[in-house]
């Protein structure tokens, strides 16, 4: 018996002996945390071709890993020091882990190991990536044809009751009243509601563009002053629009919390504010044709403004695109050094045609005169756009992927918006920013629907709250100390 | 004449270490049964309060628990953390939220499993008790991710059961899950609904633990089925009401983390956010570390206390629980 047990003690010990040097030779593995992974994402590595040729071409394994419930899952296993090799993450969060001293310090690298990266990124901003003068993220690249936010409307409906396109806010009134009461679907039921959004407050976005503000706290420059949409002096008319919306029952009742996305692909509204990228691809229009076969839909990126401003629906924030890439600052030189090559690949040609697009000659060839185009297989690679990790050359990858979409696209990415500057701005330290969002957030709701009343007076009252409560104030003044040091107010 | 007993000292005047070597040496298969137990709760529940400390330090990750500075090395106050979190504005309206939301559950859910439980054993026809008690427990084991799920099948504003007929009535749709008035309302009964028939299981038990002798006695001198209840079930359930009052008086600053954290939304957040939501968010969600262990100690040294105070209380009527 105990001949027995020896020998199979030594049969173990061999065998992970065996496994041991077998791990010698794999590649290099990089783990890259992200919130959300692509449509129709590959459950088995095998099946990932975008792995298998990064893995051939760079002998690196890139590991896209998915965190559920992501920043307090990251966060805990920041504290637990198992820091992911790389996460992706927003600039808020990346100040807060650089404070952690969980993420490495990038700046030594940026002209050497980094440098057709740097390349690559052309004239994005990256301050919003500087912490105390040091580089604590790569960005990805901003490229000012990244709007993608549209109003699409049902253009059946607005035939089928003789109506015009709205440019005005009162037109969009007008057009949601009688989408809601009208029976646009000509079923005979009071079963459609005129507005919703895919997310929260966009659909007061809408409303709140015509009078040169939007429903968060962004910071503006206006006269050459830094202030803030919450004082902007449309704010009240703006809200008194947004609930007289509501009081008339035009809006979705359900869409500050779900996304009315699937209401308007069923048919049952008839306005959706929205990323044009669900709604315009071959995919959604699909869906909208196989639940009503005569749908015709439309849209309009923005309304005639209220206020003598600008024409502008939704926000823009300044050169830089909110999702950057920390690098845990525990990792090892081997891994940095594969990291290093990675990246390099990724904004090489190759690369990334690679990511964008899937592989040469299967997803995607040239045509006789040099265009990229997409072949049958293309809808294969639809899994892929995790991988862009450093995002894209944007009109170029929309032309050769999505021409269905192109007057779409083309719209959003020349739309006026307004410029809000949050992501230069850091509020001090003392400061709790996002409970005086939520608190803002609320307040905001609560006036809409007519939980708070909606005066001139009650709204400033609002205003003072801020200020007593929330060190409004204090925040303002970093603001204006923080863009006039970066030379954008005098 | 009675035999000369030999000299045994009596137990209680041994002096303590022998005394308990003895327990141990009589009765080591129940220690030894104990080992799990206590291991248990030294790593999950005793090992983890080493933690603590940062409450009142300024935590950093890299230096560790033990390596962050003391808050008055910073020159800050002690309770630098606990100040902040009261000058909060949010701090006011959670706090009210979480004792609002918990007084109201334990005050809606004390008696229902009672009555339940009371039904049930009273019902004659035991083969439709039995399978109305075990559709009771059903809910019990459903996440609240599901519960909010049903929930917003039935309740829902546009597509909901309960609105649809409104509508087909011709009367105002309700935002049952969208709405500050109602949250509360809809948190509470869901609540209710979903422990219903787990709770009343203690009952039931202790209604079959009562002499069956009783009723009998009861049946000859005339009583009747209410009656027997009266005077017989009801004083016999009193002790086991204290006991789970004493434990859910315990969890009254807790109002349930998981079903407010999948019910939360913007347009309810003034009326459900209560503190565990908060410490979630802001503390790991916002690595604010050191802030929400405060608040979380704070919230734990008030829940020890209200312990110790409704047994001292319970003390009187004979039923506490130590």
């Amino acid at each position: 018996m105990k001949k027995l047990i020896s020998l199979l003690l030594v049969a173990m010990m061999a065998l992970s002996l065996c496994m041991v040097s077998a791990s010698a030779d794999e590649p290099v593995e990089i783990e890259i945390a992200v919130s959300s992974l692509g449509n129709g994402w590959p459950a088995d590595l095998k099946d990932d071709f975008i792995y298998q040729k990064i893995l051939e071409d760079t002998g690196v394994s890139m590991k896209l890993v998915l965190v559920d419930d992501f920043y307090t899952a990251v966060n805990a296993r920041i504290t637990g020091g198992n820091t992911p090799d790389m996460i992706k993450t927003d600039v808020d969060h990346m100040i807060t882990w650089v404070r952690m001293e969980a993420l490495k310090d990038m700046t030594p690298y940026l002209d050497n190991e980094l440098a057709n990266y740097k390349s690559w990124l052309g004239s994005t901003e990256m301050t919003a990536c500087y912490v105390d003068g040091k580089l604590y993220a790569l960005p990805q690249i901003y490229d000012g044809s990244k709007h993608q936010y549209c109003v699409t409307i049902r253009q059946d409906w607005l035939d089928a009751l003789g109506l015009q396109m709205p440019t005005t806010v009162q037109e969009l009134y007008d057009v949601a009243y009688a989408f809601t009461y009208n029976d646009p679907d000509k079923n005979g039921l009071n079963d459609t509601v005129g507005l919703t959004a895919t997310k929260g407050m966009y659909v007061f976005d809408t409303i709140m563009g015509s009078f040169d503000t939007v429903l968060s706290n962004q910071i503006i420059i206006r006269d050459g002053k830094v202030t803030n949409t919450l004082l902007q002096p449309g704010m009240v008319d703006g809200l008194k629009w947004c609930k007289k919306f509501v009081d008339d029952k035009l809006i979705d009742p359900d869409c500050v919390t779900t996304s009315g996305a699937d209401k308007f692909k069923a048919g049952t509204v008839g306005m959706l504010s929205s990323s044009w990228t669900g709604i315009w691809k071959a995919y959604g229009q699909e869906q909208i044709h196989n639940v009503n076969p005569n749908a015709v839909t439309n849209f309009f990126t923005t309304l005639k403004s209220e206020v003598g401003a600008p024409d502008a629906m939704f926000t823009d924030d300044l050169n830089t695109t909110n999702t950057v890439y920390g690098i845990s600052a525990d990792i090892s030189d081997e891994k940095l050094n594969a990291m290093f090559k990675l990246i390099d690949y990724l904004v090489s040609d190759d690369g990334s045609k690679l990511v964008f697009y899937g592989l040469k000659d299967v997803h995607w060839k040239y045509d006789d005169n040099g265009n990229i185009v997409m072949t049958d297989r293309a809808k294969e690679a639809n899994y892929i756009s995790t991988y862009q990790l450093f995002s894209r050359k944007e009109a170029e990858y929309l032309n050769v992927k999505f021409p269905e979409a192109k007057k779409v696209f083309d719209a959003t990415m020349s739309a006026n918006r307004i410029q809000v500057y949050n992501s230069l701005v850091r509020e001090p330290e003392e400061m709790f920013l996002s409970d005086m969002e939520s608190y803002a957030k609320q307040e905001l709701l609560n006036f809409i629907y007519g939980d708070r009343e909606l005066t001139q007076e009650e709204y400033d009252k609002f205003i003072q709250e801020l200020r007593d409560l929330y060190d409004f104030d204090a925040y303002m003044e970093a603001a204006t100390e923080q863009l006039t040091a970066y030379g954008l107010v005098k | 004449m009675a035999q000369v007993q030999p000299y045994r000292p009596q137990y209680k005047q041994l002096p303590l270490t022998r005394r308990f070597w003895r327990a141990i040496r009589q009765y080591w298969p129940l220690y030894v049964m104990l080992i799990p137990g206590m291991l248990f709760f030294l790593v999950y529940k005793y090992a983890p309060m080493y933690g603590i400390q940062i409450a009142f330090k300024n935590y950093s990750l890299k230096k560790g628990i033990s390596g962050s500075p003391w808050l008055t090395e910073t020159g800050k106050p002690l309770l630098y953390w606990f100040q902040r979190f009261f000058k909060t504005p949010q701090s006011r309206q959670i706090i009210s939220n979480t004792l609002v939301l918990s007084l109201s559950k334990l005050l809606v859910g004390m008696l229902p499993p009672l009555i339940f439980a009371l039904a049930i054993s009273e019902c004659s026809f035991k083969r439709y008790s039995r399978v109305i008690q075990t559709v009771s427990y059903l809910p019990h084991f459903l996440s609240w991710v599901i519960i909010y799920g049903i929930c917003a099948t039935m309740l829902g504003e546009t597509s909901g059961v309960i609105n649809n007929l409104f509508k087909k009535l011709g009367w105002n749709t309700v935002p049952f899950l969208n709405s500050s008035k109602y949250i509360r309302g809809v948190l509470v009964g869901s609540s209710l609904w979903q422990s219903i028939g787990w709770s009343s299981i203690v009952y039931l038990a202790a209604i079959a633990g009562i002499d069956t002798s009783m009723y009998e006695a009861a049946t000859i001198d005339g009583c009747g089925r209410f009656r027997q209840i009266w005077y017989i079930t009801l004083p016999n359930l009193g002790r086991i009401f204290v006991v789970l009052l004493i434990t859910k008086v315990g969890n009254i600053l807790d109002g349930g983390f998981n079903q407010v954290y999948v019910f939360m939304n913007d347009r309810v957040r003034a009326s459900a956010e209560i503190i565990d939501t908060w410490v979630y968010t802001q503390g790991l969600g916002k690595a604010q570390y050191s802030l929400t262990t405060a608040v979380g100690l704070m919230k734990s040294v008030l829940s020890c206390g209200l312990v110790l105070g409704t047994n001292a209380l319970a003390r009187k009527w004979d039923s506490s629980l130590w």
